[in-house]
């Protein structure tokens, strides 16, 4: 574990008043949802309520703030539940810009002497000290859970300067934490269906997750995501795959192979933004989907070979791929329940390797064969 | 320095371990080095990490294997000691003796290959710059789930 050591530049705007979450939970959060108060009515235009199912429970989202509601929306658009609920969300997700509002952050960044603090993907992770207030904080903006309302709260410096990594994947450690208090597990993999049918591609980075998963939606398959899902054991021991953002990374060579996508590339403008972001909601509509029954697991491996082929993979070989980077990869750190989780995954449902040959076309084939034959089982 | 009366258990704060199809795999949360172990490894992990002594190990590495009782302590001694020096299990001379029924010797024991540990570092130089976010407490937000969030 590697602390952050040393006071952080205070990045809040000026008159923002100095308290933390992780120092004064619930009053600090109640100042965020204050400050959020304000933000939604300096500006009605600007404000929206949308209501999404992430895992099938009802999610709130409102935003203070056009910019930065239309970067939010777009990754979780295929998740749109449409009209409110009658019953209370299970998460609510409140965000302001503060360029588009003129109201501040009124709690003071991360401070190491304070709760706790660590580096994760070039941004700040805090907890208070009873872990009921989770915070992470990327650039110039900073957001809160509170694990015990189920309710998170956000400040955008500006909606105009989100960085590739908000644009495409929103808020995704704490909507992985959330999954987490909700006895589901963010894994690392790939997910796409046919007929309702899912197939995971798990793996480490360069594996091929991304590379499998695009060549099937592109060939008629549904798709729930290319590398994080939600992973849920139903009551009949039954396994769901979640989707939780439509949008995909690529290096500039690796989209090349996928013409329909390099025209709706976006590319960053941060020397570390080395891929560019595709959202593919409005490229394949009707064909991104929420959920569905995991029916197998195909294990990518790519080999110097020109076919591409399936074989059956044993369940060590299914596990050593799929649980070193699902339970390190995300927050919080698994244990023993979640490690077991996905050991009764690779149990009861059957693996295939995937050796990814240099056609890609024929990928989605053994992806149907392979899907055939696992119904057989 | 071990004994043969050396006894251990799973460093269970940083170290999650299945044992699935006759093959023993652990993950390291903390350096994100993962491991694993077949045949004679995963049933040696399986009585190492169940509380048995270092000499007790080797008795029923002997009874279930066909091996001698020397070549038996000597890979017994090397794995344990390997184990440890990844920090997957730690030396803890209170565990209690398990309560057993002695492993008969089967007329036919088991052909015998020495344990290996297969050790992967591949995840290691990802966590080497991202750490794993520690365990946080549970939180009973069910007890609020009929709060307005409004």
């Amino acid at each position: 574990m590697k602390e952050t050591t040393g006071q952080l530049p205070r990045i809040g705007g000026e008159g923002a008043t100095d308290i933390s979450v992780a120092q004064y939970g619930n009053g600090a959060f109640a100042a965020m949802e204050a400050a959020f108060a304000e933000a939604a009515t300096i500006n009605l235009e600007c404000f929206s309520e949308v209501h999404y199912r992430f895992a099938n429970l009802e999610v709130r989202v409102r935003i203070a703030g056009r910019e930065l509601a239309q970067h939010f929306r777009r990754p979780i658009a295929h998740l749109d539940a449409g009209e409110a609920p009658p019953s209370a969300p299970q998460l609510a997700i409140d965000l302001w810009d503060e360029q588009e509002t003129g109201v501040p952050c009124p709690v003071v960044p991360a401070d190491d002497r304070i709760g706790s603090t660590w580096d994760v993907g070039n941004g700040i992770f805090t907890a208070s000290v009873d872990n009921r207030f989770i915070g992470y904080e990327h650039r110039q903006s900073r957001t809160w859970l509170d694990r015990k309302t189920q309710r998170m709260i956000g400040w955008t410096a500006s909606g105009k300067d989100l960085s590739l990594y908000e644009r495409g994947k929103p808020l995704l450690l704490l909507v992985s934490l959330w999954y987490h208090d909700r006895d589901m597990r963010v894994i690392h993999s790939g997910l796409v269906s046919r007929n309702g049918h899912g197939v995971l591609f798990p793996g480490m980075g360069g594996s091929g997750k991304s590379t499998s998963t695009l060549a099937c939606l592109c060939s008629g398959f549904d798709y729930l995501g290319d590398d994080y899902i939600g992973l849920q054991v139903l009551a009949d021991g039954s396994f769901m795959g979640h989707s939780l953002y439509n949008s995909t990374w690529l290096e500039p060579d690796h989209m090349a192979r996928f013409p329909l996508l390099p025209p709706h590339a976006i590319r960053g403008n941060r020397p570390e933004e080395n891929k560019c972001l595709v959202l593919l909601s409005p490229l394949f509509p009707g064909r991104l989907r929420g959920s569905v029954p995991i029916r197998a697991l195909a294990l990518p491996r790519i080999v110097d070979a020109h076919t591409t082929r399936c074989r059956p993979a044993s369940k060590v070989d299914a596990l050593l791929r799929l649980a070193p980077s699902s339970l390190l990869a995300l927050a919080p750190r698994s244990g023993v329940r979640d490690f077991q989780m996905l050991t009764r995954l690779v149990e009861r449902v059957p693996s295939y390797w995937l050796e990814l040959g240099r056609d890609l076309t024929q990928i989605p084939q053994c992806v149907e064969k392979l899907l055939a034959e696992a119904a057989r089982q | 320095m071990l004994t043969p009366h050396s006894r251990f258990r799973l460093n269970d704060a940083d170290v999650t371990a299945q044992v699935l199809d006759g093959e023993a795999i652990m993950i390291n949360l903390s350096t994100g080095v993962y491991y694993s172990m077949d045949k004679v490894g995963a049933f040696l992990w399986t009585v190492i990490t169940g509380g048995h002594s270092l000499a007790e190990a080797a008795a029923a590495v002997g009874a279930r294997y066909e091996v001698s009782a020397e070549r038996a302590q000597a890979d017994v001694t090397r794995v344990a000691e390997e184990l440890i020096s990844e920090r997957l299990i730690i030396v803890a001379d209170d565990v209690l003796p398990p309560q057993v029924t002695e492993e008969r010797h089967s007329r036919s024991r088991l052909v015998y290959e020495s344990p290996e540990l297969n050790i992967y570092r591949d995840m290691s130089e990802l966590l080497a710059l991202d750490p794993p976010i520690p365990a946080f407490n549970e939180i009973s937000w069910k007890e609020s789930a009929d709060r307005s969030t409004g």
